[in-house]
């Protein structure tokens, strides 16, 4: 790949006699447009990094070049143009955002309002300029020291990079490979930012982690990493993702989640996504290509994925389980709704390879409008993997006779002592029930946010309370429009 | 990275160009024209890769690079063993194949009025026209197909005019001979059966072991309005045998597809039924069971279309997997947006017996159409030790206790067969499929 000119310039100017030909410019906000090697050394030397990191990310860069974009899932959407991508840009400088809510699109707005978010945070969400923001700062602070104590890591991953080089050589990569497929291998190469967690042995983390609170991160960008190490005995919750819509230049988002479980270790991974959609037209909108995984490596370790996914205009991602340690437990909990022009083709993958393994799967799938929504996911039990548990269950409903809901499990067993179930249905909302919803005095759109909370009751129970209230409505929310 | 590029096209263009003069009918253009468009078809996608998705469970390696001679007419020679396989009490016609040719000594074809029921090569000299027009409306759906049509030695045809109602069962005999090891046996069939008829064929696919032979039969059916077409088949193959089988179906308004089938040999097997609900009302009903032990590998692949509403679908299979057999379902179900008030049902239950047997599912869901009920279930497990316990303490031993069990776990996809014989038939071979094991 032949760099831009406009790409060489800006690194000629920039460069040095640095080992890299490369000097940083803390000032510069933008790396140049399209994506090479310098781009990447820029990203690297910006964020202060070790040059392990540096090689880790070119290996990869070059690995992503010999790789083609997966035409295999059902999605129909423009291939990105990848040298037509910032790859780089800090986060907005106070001058450039709005001042005042009454910048903000009011349809944004109105939104806020329906989820019942208080006018300061709305402030925040929306990225207006204050200069105190609120409690939340101070909040943070305690936060951090309460964790502090602990002995819990809760940083960016740049900082991990620098502060703790040990755990990050260890564990980054160690669950999706550098080279682990097409959207993994680019973030590998250009991740801007993200979360690094760290629970010691044998502690409960005392609270709820969310990037939420780590305000100084707001803005990850588009190329998020995310690496969460739970040592023996641990516990961990995180949110990732917020109920707010969000908005976003970038169209392409592609992350990468990392996380490991030692023995006896938790974690509670619990996302809401509600990246912009795109119009009612499915103009532009987010594409969401996300690469999530969790190790089980541990004896009786547990990871548990909680997902409410109802933005981006395309969701690709399915987060996994590789149950290694005997008695370890994978559980997957979603829901996905499409609506208009969206599309998404989500599930998850249960890789049974220790002894007495479980793994519990529950789908949820809500099409309305014109929307495809697609659940795809694996069981696998290798040949050591005695007494494996699994029980699948995905349901889907569809709203409206222009959309479409599918389902595409593997199931996959190679031990005799297995016991694997699937079950799945497709069907709509009855008229019975929304014929009693209607006589009981409630509009068609309450009936239908009623109905389909009941439908996806199950997987909205394993949220945390956090999200749980937002997240109903958010519901509601996601299916405006696609009835009546 | 496509699949074709590690394929070599060439093997088969060769082999083709210097044996298309010997295929049967050759003097016919036109349906030379059929096979060499057939034969750059196939070449031009190649064999299934692992890549593709259709062909993840099941690989075809050894076809890249082996030729498998088209086979050889041959003489009568063991005439004892339609006997011997043939149901008792079902009268109908009987039609033979030995090798990939029809063999009308063993054959025991009677005439009815409306009733054509032929073998394709002469079928196609006796009627040109009504060949040509056959052809020219068949669609193959993949390369294999093509392959099949370019290197077919021969089939059968049965066409049955409106409102007949064929009172005894058909019965086709593949049976493959000693001499057609490292041979193809490559035939195609065209069932028609028009409104308000209908029929029942059975048929069977039987070879000797250790011979390794590549059988592939592809067949088409079009069932008529309100018509009625039952296919039940017994695939009880060689050791060594590649056995390919792949029936389309195209069903008309209320039409009503039954395909049931038993797969227990071969080293690769693989079953394809790709009905297509064309008219409102239609019903297909898709049933079977695959049983494997050392080195069999079963490949159940199923794709039904709903087009049009009102259709009803039901699709149960059950795998019994013993040490060092493989298997694979993949169904599909697809419903059109205009294919409202479709049912469609999918069922698929493996029971894994030993360590090194291995058992994948792929039941899909495609659907486009929101005023649908359709639902699918799998199932992995092991027979239930409280079960074969209590068995055992009603006094069998561990082998015949689990024979039971296998035998009832099988038998519920048979259920409904109304021809007794060829129930029990069914019942019969997957029991003894059991009791031949170690």
């Amino acid at each position: 790949m032949v760099s831009t000119l406009e790409t060489r310039q800006t690194v000629e100017e920039v460069s040095g006699d640095y080992k890299y030909g490369f000097v940083t410019d803390i000032e510069m906000v933008k790396a140049p447009k399209g994506l090479n090697e310098d781009v990447i050394k820029f990203i690297s030397a910006k964020k202060k990094e070790p040059e392990w990191l540096l090689e880790w990310r070119l290996k990869a860069y070059k690995k992503w070049l010999t790789m083609e974009e997966p035409d295999w899932p059902m999605l129909d959407y423009k291939k990105p143009d990848f040298q037509d991508i910032y790859y780089y840009a800090a986060p907005k400088s106070a001058d450039d955002r709005p001042k005042s809510l009454d910048e903000v699109d009011p349809e944004l707005l109105k939104t806020y309002e329906k989820l019942g978010i208080s006018l300061q945070e709305q402030e925040v969400l929306s990225g207006v300029a204050v200069d105190i923001v609120f409690d939340s700062v101070s909040v943070a602070t305690t936060f951090r020291e309460a964790l502090k104590k602990r002995g819990v890591i809760f940083c960016s991953i740049s900082e991990a990079a620098q502060d703790y080089p040990e755990l990050m050589k260890k564990y980054l990569g160690s669950v999706v490979p550098a080279a682990d497929n097409f959207y993994a291998t680019l973030n590998s190469a250009v991740f801007t930012d993200g979360t690094f967690v760290y629970i010691p042995k044998g502690v409960r983390c005392p609270m709820e982690l969310s990037t939420y609170f780590r305000i100084n991160e707001a803005n990850t960008g588009q190329f998020e990493r995310t690496l969460i190490i739970a040592d023996e005995g641990s516990y961990v919750s995180y949110l990732e993702g917020c109920t707010a819509p969000m908005r976003d230049e970038n169209q392409l988002h592609a992350a990468v989640v990392e996380l490991i479980i030692l023995d006896d270790a938790e974690i509670k991974y619990s996302t809401v996504q509600n990246w912009y959609p795109g119009n009612k037209d499915g103009v532009g909108g987010i594409f969401n290509f996300v690469t999530k995984r969790a190790a089980c490596r541990g004896k009786n370790s547990k990871v548990s994925w909680t997902q409410v996914e109802t933005g981006s205009a395309i969701t690709w991602k399915y987060p996994s389980c590789l149950l290694i340690g005997d008695g370890s437990v994978g559980e997957f909990y979603s829901v996905a709704i499409t609506n208009n022009y969206q599309q998404a083709d989500t599930g998850t993958k249960m890789i049974h390879i220790g002894k007495n393994t479980s793994s519990t799967i529950i789908s949820k799938g809500i099409s309305a409008g014109k929307a495809q929504n697609i659940y795809r996911g694996l069981v696998k039990v290798m040949p050591n993997a005695e007494n494996t548990r699994n029980f699948t269950q995905c349901d889907s409903l569809l709203i409206g006779d222009e959309c479409g809901a599918h389902t595409v499990p593997y199931i996959e067993a190679k031990n005799p002592t297995a016991q694997l179930e699937h079950e799945a249905t497709t069907s709509k909302i009855s008229e019975e029930q929304l014929f009693y919803c209607l006589q009981r005095g409630l509009d068609v759109e309450e009936a239908v946010s009623l109905i389909v909370n009941g439908f996806c009751k199950e997987v909205m129970m394993q949220l945390p309370m956090e999200f749980a209230v937002e997240a109903q409505k958010l519901l509601g929310i996601s299916l405006e429009g696609s009835v009546g | 990275m496509t699949e074709k590029n590690h394929f070599d096209g060439r093997n088969y263009a060769n082999y083709f160009n210097a044996h298309r003069h010997i295929l049967p009918n050759a003097e016919l253009a036109w349906l030379n024209d059929v096979r060499a468009k057939a034969i750059s078809s196939f070449i031009e996608v190649g064999l299934p890769g692992p890549k593709v998705e259709e062909w993840k469970y099941t690989n075809l390696n050894l076809l890249k690079t082996t030729i498998y001679e088209t086979s050889e007419k041959i003489a009568t020679e063991n005439t004892d063993i339609i006997q011997k396989y043939a149901l008792e009490g079902v009268l109908g016609s009987k039609v033979v194949f030995v090798d990939g040719y029809f063999n009308s000594e063993l054959s025991d074809v009677q005439k009815q009025q409306g009733v054509v029921l032929t073998s394709l090569n002469e079928f196609i000299s006796a009627n040109p026209e009504h060949a040509e027009q056959v052809f020219q409306e068949s669609k193959n759906q993949d390369s294999l197909g093509e392959l099949n049509t370019a290197l077919m030695t021969g089939g059968f045809v049965l066409i049955i005019d409106e409102n007949i109602k064929l009172a005894e069962p058909i019965q086709i005999f593949h049976i493959a001979s000693e001499k057609s090891q490292a041979k193809s046996l490559r035939l195609k069939n065209f069932i028609n059966i028009k409104s308000t008829s209908s029929a029942q064929i059975i048929e069977y696919f039987i070879s000797p072991d250790n011979i390794d032979c590549w059988r592939q039969n592809v067949t088409e059916v079009i069932v008529g309005e309100k018509a009625k077409l039952e296919i039940y088949q017994f695939q009880q193959e060689g050791n060594e045998t590649i056995h390919m089988n792949q029936t389309l179906a195209d069903v008309k308004e209320s039409g009503n597809f039954k395909h049931y089938s038993l797969n227990i040999g071969g080293k690769i097997s693989r079953t394809e039924i790709k009905p297509t609900i064309n008219g409102l009302y239609g019903n297909v009903d898709l049933r079977g069971a695959f049983l494997g032990r050392n080195g069999n590998s079963h490949d159940v692949f199923t794709h039904m279309k709903h087009m049009k509403p009102e259709g009803d679908s039901n699709q149960s299979y059950r795998g019994v997997l013993d040490k060092g057999g493989k298997s694979a379902f993949q169904g599909k179900v697809y419903v059109a947006k205009d294919a409202q008030l479709t049912n469609a049902n999918q069922s698929n239950k493996n029971l894994l017996l030993d360590r090194g047997a291995e058992a994948n599912s792929k039941p899909e869901l495609l659907i486009y159409a929101d005023d649908v009920k359709c639902s699918h279930g799998t199932t992995v497990g092991e027979l239930d030790n409280e079960a074969i316990f209590y068995l055992k303490s009603r006094g069998l031993d561990q082998k015949a206790a689990k024979a039971l069990l296998v035998e009832a776990f099988v038998a519920e996809v048979f259920e409904d067969i109304k021809l007794q014989s060829v129930k029990s038939r069914y019942l019969e071979l997957a029991g003894s499929w059991l009791e031949s094991g170690d």
